[in-house]
Parts: C-alpha cells; structure tokens; sequence
C-alpha cells in the first residue's frame, strides 16, 4: 500500500467547492482547507498497479485547482509495525 | 496497542502536508507522533530533477530509502515538491539500474569487472592520445552531475589530456542564457533571485511552460498572485498550457518570431515615459552588437517596430503589444522569466538581450521585486556546468581559456603547467558530435547525460557516435546512449553520493549521502581520479579522497571572483539550506542582488550615486542592445507547411532515464504523442488518437494524435521524452551562432495521416 499527501491549491474561493469535490474520489481523503486556498488530502493506492496518475487526473477532472504539490509518499510494506508502550 | 502501518504512514503524510502549510500537525496522537521519528532517518538533500532547486528529504530505513517529503525548511519550495520529485526513492531502486560495468566484446555489451573496464578504457585513451593527439578525445557532460564530479573531468581533460574538448548538455539548454548575462550585464546568470517573486507586481513569462516544467516557481506565482491581487501576469508562447491557468494576457506567438514583439514593447515604453532615464544615465550603453551607438540612435532603430509590425510577424494583435508594454511600465516592480522557447532558438542570446533591455530601460533591476531571471532545466547547469566552467571555452570561476592570465591562475589551482590549458576553445557540443561523425573525434567520455536522445538532427549524428570508442557513466542502463557504447561504467545515483548542486538562484546546496552505492556502482569522482591515475597524472590527482577535498579546491577558484563561494564550505553548507553567491567569507550570509549596494564587491568608490554598478564591465554600465529581429532558421513552406515545436509533459523528465521506471508517471502521458489544433485536425482529416505522420527535411516519425486547444493554428508540439519514439530525429541542428545552441524549438514540418 502506497500512502502519500499532497496540497491541492485552488482559485481563490474555491477550495471549499473543490474538497467536496475530491472526497469523491475512491482511496482519497480530504483533511481540510487551510490558509484560503490550500486543501490537504492523502491518497492510498495498492502498489503501483492502483496509484493511477492521481495527480493529473484532479488537475484535468475539476475546474478551480491551479495546481498539486505532493509533499510526502511512502509504501506500506517497507515498515515495521510500531509499538505503543 | 498497536499502530497498524497503514496508519503510521497516514499519520506522516498528513504531519508533512500539515507542516507546509505551516498548520498543527492533524494527528493528536502522541504515539503517532513519535512514531513517525521511529527507526526512519531522514537526510537534507536537494531534488535530482530540474533546475528549481527544491529541498528534499530524503528517508532512509534499515539502509534503504523509504520515503519523500519536501523540505520545509528549504526556502525555495517550502515542503512542496512536484510529482516528478515525489518518486526519487522508487528511482534509486528501479529496474533499470545498472549494478555493474559493461564491456563490448563480439558487438555485445557483456558484464566485466571495474579493473577489466577500465583497463580497456584507459588503453585505448592512451593509444587515442598517442597516435591522434588530445584532441581526438572528448569529454561531453551534464548539469545533473555534481559539481565535483565535473571539476573533476573538467581539470583532467583541460588541463593533464590537454584538451579543450570539453562539454555539458546545458550546452543544448541554457547557453543562450549565457551568452545574453554576459552580454548584456557582463556576467553570467541573475542578479536577483526567487526572494524577489514576493515582491513582484508584474511577471513577463515568455517561452516558458513553468506549470509543468518549474511546478513549484508556478505554485510561487500562484500564492503571489493571491497575496496581492494587483500582480498580473503577461505570457508570451505559441501554445496554451497550464501556466494559462494565472496569466492576465496571453500573446500566443508564431513559433521563432517574437523578437520583434520584444521591441516593440521597448518602442512603446519609451514612448509612453515609462523609462527610468536617471538608470539609463548611470548604468547604461548602448550598441547595435559590432559598436556602441547613442540613446538616440537606439530610438531610431526602434522607429521600426511599431506595435503593427511585430503583431504582423508574430501573428498577433497589436493592441495586446501596447497593453503588454503599459502593464510592463505601469508596474513599480517587473520580473521576466523564460527557459527553453526563448533559449532553443538560433537567434536565443538575441532573444535573452531583448528581454534584459526591457529592465534596463525601466530600471526594474537590482531591487526588490524586479528581475530578469532565467529559469534553469537541470539541477546543477548553474553551478557545476557554468560555474564550473566545463564548457570548450570556460574555467572555473567564470574564466575562459582564451586568456592568459586566467590559464595560469587555473594551472596553478590544479597543479599543471599552464602550457597543458591549451588557449582556444575547444568543440561545442554541435561541432564536437559532428567531429565524431568524421573520425575527427576517436573517443568519448559520457557522463551522466543521454545524446543519443538528446542531440538534435539525431540521424546524422548517431552513426558518429556508433564508430567513437565510447565510455559512458551512468546510473542506468540501457539508454539510447548506454546501448550504442564500448564501455558502460556503473556509477552511484542520487542519495548514494555526497556533493553540491548550484539552481537557478545563484543557490549552492549540499545532497547527502543517506544509503550505499547500489551493486558494484562507485561514485563518478572516485572513477575520475582512478582514470587519472591509469593515465599517469598520479600525482595530480591522488589527494582526492572525498567530494570535500574536491570542494576545497574549487572554493579556491572562485576566490574573489564574482561568484565568489569561499564562504561556502562544506561544514556550512550542511547546517543551511545553500547559500546564494556572491558568499565570500563564512560569516556572510549570501547576496540578494548582485551588482547593488548589497553585493559584497559592489565598488562604492567607483559607482559614487550610481544604485547599480556593474563592475565586471569596464565603466560599470549594462548594455542595450539594437539587435535585429531574426526568424527561425528554417521557416514554412510550401513542401514543409506547419511549424514544429517540441516541450515537456509535467510528468516526465528529460529523456525518461529515471522518471520512465514510475509507473505511475507513465500512465498519466503512456505513448508518445504530437498535439494538434483542432482547427488543423479537422481540415487534415485527423481525429483524436490517429497515427499520424509528422516529417520534416530531416526524417519521419509516426506518432499518435492528441487533438487539443493548445498550440496555434499551423503548429504542433511534440514532447521529446520517450525513447521509443525518438522527436529529435526531426528537429533541425542550426545554433545560436553566439551560444552554439541548436534550434529545438523551431522547425518545418508536414503532418499527414499515417
């Protein structure tokens, strides 16, 4: 399992029309608009098989984003299970 | 309890994006939180990709790379990163890494050891310099190697081989930049840097698709444009894309002809008084390229680009050229930024002068929120390839080889005879290729770069490469390039080596080294001084034990020079994210704008009241230039009908070599396509998705259509990334004849349904 977050900027406005937007989108999270224009969302996809262009495909499919920014990704299955003591 | 992984990654990510945005973390959990910091340690590091510069951390767990995210504290791209940036961990262990050197025996490249490969290489360089002279080598290398990598080759071939023969691919990319910094301000690269997009009020982005090439210069413009909503944008391209998405006013140009545009935007500044004339007065001159000419005789040449006579030539309104030219005036603060559509052309340094003398005219230069600031394609074309000096005609230290002085200075540092550094320039990239298709050229060392994709006019200069004994250093195999040599060295990547890397900013950054070389790869350095010794320049090589003993001795080359780096040492760089030359001890902190008050060589005797000085010109004044408007080399016609201009797709990177081993990044452009104007499409009798076959007087190339509203009528775009279907089998090799920089950007072509 692939997890990775991203900041989807928005026309000013906008963002609240375009997180509502992106919660239809299956494997996709949204955790609020921030600072105007800025929603953060996080992805899961199953391996490389699922993580199919996520990116493009929200810029190309909704109207009012101007751009996304991934600011972390990682997989799953490199990690070891953590502990609470 | 337990955190299931899924979580704890969630949990991360979510931190990361919080943290960019400058929020509290969205996870009360302080178990998640210490989580996060558990058994993963992350390195600073700086993108591997284009020439932005971004700060990335990279992740490392058990020894191998776990993870991504921006580097918040970077204060270029703040945390975020592009898409292409995102997947620099998969990169280092994709499948095409290659984990051991090659040899060709019976024309197939088979598996050898380090000592077999280089004995063979090392062989014949010698027999090469025996029997043909230095000459008859050459090294070709790249603005994605690190700084010291390519000081390394660059004082090995220049000054013990003893040739000149030395080049970058930012040859193919930013030397019109070059030669229009050098001859415009007298030195190369910007005087401001990104510092000054916060304060900007006004951008001029002209051949630029800074959307998908520099998504986080675009993500800057964005919040600008938020911050203050007066900022406007004026675009100049033939093609619409994603940057349209924040541009106030598009002048969507015919490919090759928006000199005249530039002009006339000179014309019409100059007549509306938007002119700063105290800064003309103080800081400039004038010449028409052969002699210096009057303000006056600058007017006249004007005379004849009238707003009517550049929208004519570029298929234009005039009425957006007068508007352009009033938002450029009206503005107190102006930042022009361009990359490949203004640099790929024969007339590009032309271009890149015509863009400085707006600023010069207006005196939007040297202060806060003004700029003409050119945008890099590779992460270290500034800083290994230009600063660096790895080019025929340059040394260290912004020095050329054509003086006598410079030679001695360098020979010194590099413990050589200055006879060694032989006095004239050696090949550009072009001619050293097209040497090679003669025999001229016998051997090649190729590091870190891809020609057999990336040069121009592919088919004429493929054959050459074929017959030259040809070495190349790679992380990744096969390439165009790997599959055609005589020798492949496996060389570390991205994270497996420490070094420097110089952006766009005049920034140099330090990447760590955060896991071990992969298989038998070794680190390009330590390969360049193991060929050094083979050859028999022990001597000048043995102290070289890491990337810092290099480092230390190219701080002394550019010792009090304008792009001084003395304060940039290595133990300083680790600690900050870079630092912007001029740096010259290491108590300062860096240089906003060069040539100002706050540049630590401005000469405040000499400039008097003068608020910019530039002091590597003799009187300290910039030059405007009258230069002639001048189209593409190789303009339509009746056999040859539509324009051809080639480009990049946000996910993709050059010629695919890393950012082609992400699946993910494949799917979202998977086969190679031409883009068409529906407009064309529909009286071509294209649809959608049609093979099509798009020719030029250069060669055929069978292609998929992508019918979109982007390039103009009469035009068409192909991105050059994929290797299956090679783009620059059509595009023509004529170059800037002041850069030698080929004309990607502009050719005739024919389009017919395949």
């Amino acid at each position: 399992m692939i997890i990775a977050s991203m900041i989807v900027t928005t026309q000013t406005g906008m963002a609240e029309e375009v997180a509502l937007q992106l919660k239809r989108i299956p494997n996709l999270t949204t955790h609020g608009v921030y600072k105007g224009d800025n929603i953060i969302v996080v992805m899961e996809a199953e391996k490389e098989e699922e993580m199919v262009n996520m990116s493009r495909y929200i810029m190309n499919e909704f109207e009012g984003i101007l751009g996304t920014y991934p600011t972390f990704i990682a997989n799953e299955d490199d990690i070891e299970e953590t502990e609470e003591k | 309890m337990s955190i299931s992984r899924r979580n704890f990654l969630k949990a991360s990510a979510l931190t990361a994006a919080a943290a960019v945005i400058g929020v509290e973390p969205l996870t009360n959990s302080k178990v998640l939180a210490a989580a996060i910091q558990e058994g993963v340690v992350w390195h600073k590091t700086v993108c591997r990709l284009c020439g932005v510069g971004c700060g990335v951390m990279l992740g490392v767990k058990d020894g191998k790379p776990f993870g991504i995210k921006g580097d918040k504290e970077n204060t270029i791209n703040k945390g975020i990163l592009c898409v292409k940036g995102f997947y620099l961990h998969r990169m280092m262990t994709a499948k095409n890494r290659l984990l051991h050197p090659l040899v060709r025996k019976d024309g197939k490249l088979v598996k050898a050891s380090w000592d077999e490969a280089m004995n063979i290489v090392t062989s014949k360089f010698k027999d090469i310099i025996q029997k043909d002279g230095p000459d008859a080598l050459a090294f070709y290398g790249s603005g994605q190697g690190q700084t010291e990598e390519t000081y390394l080759a660059n004082r090995l071939f220049k000054g013990y081989i003893g040739t000149n023969n030395v080049e970058g691919n930012p040859r193919l990319c930013m030397a019109s930049a070059v030669g229009g910094y050098i001859s415009s301000f007298g030195a190369d690269e910007p005087i401001g840097t990104y510092q000054d997009i916060e304060h900007c009020n006004l951008f001029l982005i002209i051949g630029s698709n800074t959307a998908e090439a520099h998504p986080v210069v675009f993500d800057r413009l964005v919040q600008r444009k938020k911050d203050s909503p007066s900022c406007k944008i004026i675009f100049i391209d033939p093609r619409k894309t994603p940057t349209n998405r924040i541009v106030d006013l598009h002048l969507q140009v015919k490919p090759g002809y928006d000199l005249a545009i530039m002009h006339a935007i000179a014309r019409q500044l100059i007549k509306d008084g938007y002119t700063d004339e105290q800064f003309i007065k103080d800081s400039v001159n004038f010449s028409n390229g052969k002699d210096p000419i009057t303000y006056d005789d600058y007017k006249a040449f004007l005379e004849k680009y009238t707003p009517e006579y550049a929208a004519e030539q570029a298929g234009i309104q005039p009425g957006d050229i007068i508007k352009a030219a009033r938002m450029f005036g009206e503005s107190p603060t102006a930042m022009s930024m361009w990359c490949m559509g203004v640099n790929q052309r024969v007339s590009g340094v032309f271009l890149n002068n015509l863009i400085h003398n707006l600023h010069l005219l207006t005196g939007k230069l040297g202060k806060p929120g003004c700029d003409s600031f050119s945008l890099t394609g590779q992460p270290n074309a500034c800083g290994g390839v230009r600063e660096g000096g790895a080019l025929s005609h340059l040394l260290p230290g912004h020095r050329v080889v054509a003086n006598e002085q410079h030679r001695k200075v360098i020979a010194e540092i590099w413990k050589t005879s200055p006879d060694k550094i032989q006095p004239k320039p050696g090949k550009h990239t072009v001619a050293m290729f097209e040497a090679a298709t003669k025999g001229e050229i016998k051997g090649m060392y190729i590091l870190c770069t891809n020609p057999a994709q990336s040069l121009p006019n592919l088919n004429k200069y493929l054959p050459g490469m074929k017959d030259t004994f040809l070495v190349v250093a790679e992380s990744f195999h096969p390439t165009e390039t790997s599959k055609i040599a005589d020798v492949v060295l496996p060389v570390s990547f991205w994270g497996e080596k420490e070094g420097v890397y110089g952006c766009t900013e005049r920034r140099s950054q330090h990447l760590a080294k955060a896991v071990n070389p992969s298989g038998e790869s070794r680190w390009d350095g330590e390969v360049l001084v193991d060929l050094a010794k083979r050859l028999g320049y022990s001597k000048g090589f043995e102290h070289f034990k890491s990337p810092e003993d290099i480092w230390n001795e190219y701080l002394k080359t550019t010792a009090g020079t304008d792009m001084d780096l003395s304060g940039a040492t290595y133990d300083r760089l680790k600690k900050v994210r870079g630092l912007v030359w001029p740096v010259p001890t290491t108590d300062h902190p860096g240089t906003w704008h060069r040539f100002t008050s706050g540049d630590p060589y401005f000469p405040k005797d000499k400039a008097g009241n003068r608020r910019m000085y530039f002091y590597v010109k003799p009187d300290g004044k910039a030059v405007i230039f009258a230069r002639p408007d001048k189209g593409p080399e190789e303009p339509v016609s009746a056999e040859y009908p539509v324009a051809l201009t080639t480009g990049r797709i946000l996910e993709q990177w050059h010629t695919m070599t890393m950012t082609g081993q992400i699946p993910e990044l494949n799917r979202a452009a998977p086969v190679p396509y031409v883009e068409i104007n529906p407009e064309d499409a529909k009286s071509w009798g294209i649809k959608n998705r049609d093979k099509v076959k798009v020719t030029t007087k250069r060669g055929s190339l069978v292609i998929e259509a992508k019918v979109i509203d982007r390039t103009r009528k009469g035009t068409v775009m192909i991105p050059w990334h994929w290797p299956e279907s090679l783009t620059n089998i059509l595009t023509i090799d004529a170059v800037d004849p002041g850069s030698f920089e080929p004309e990607y950007k502009v050719a005739a072509c024919k389009v017919e349904k395949a």
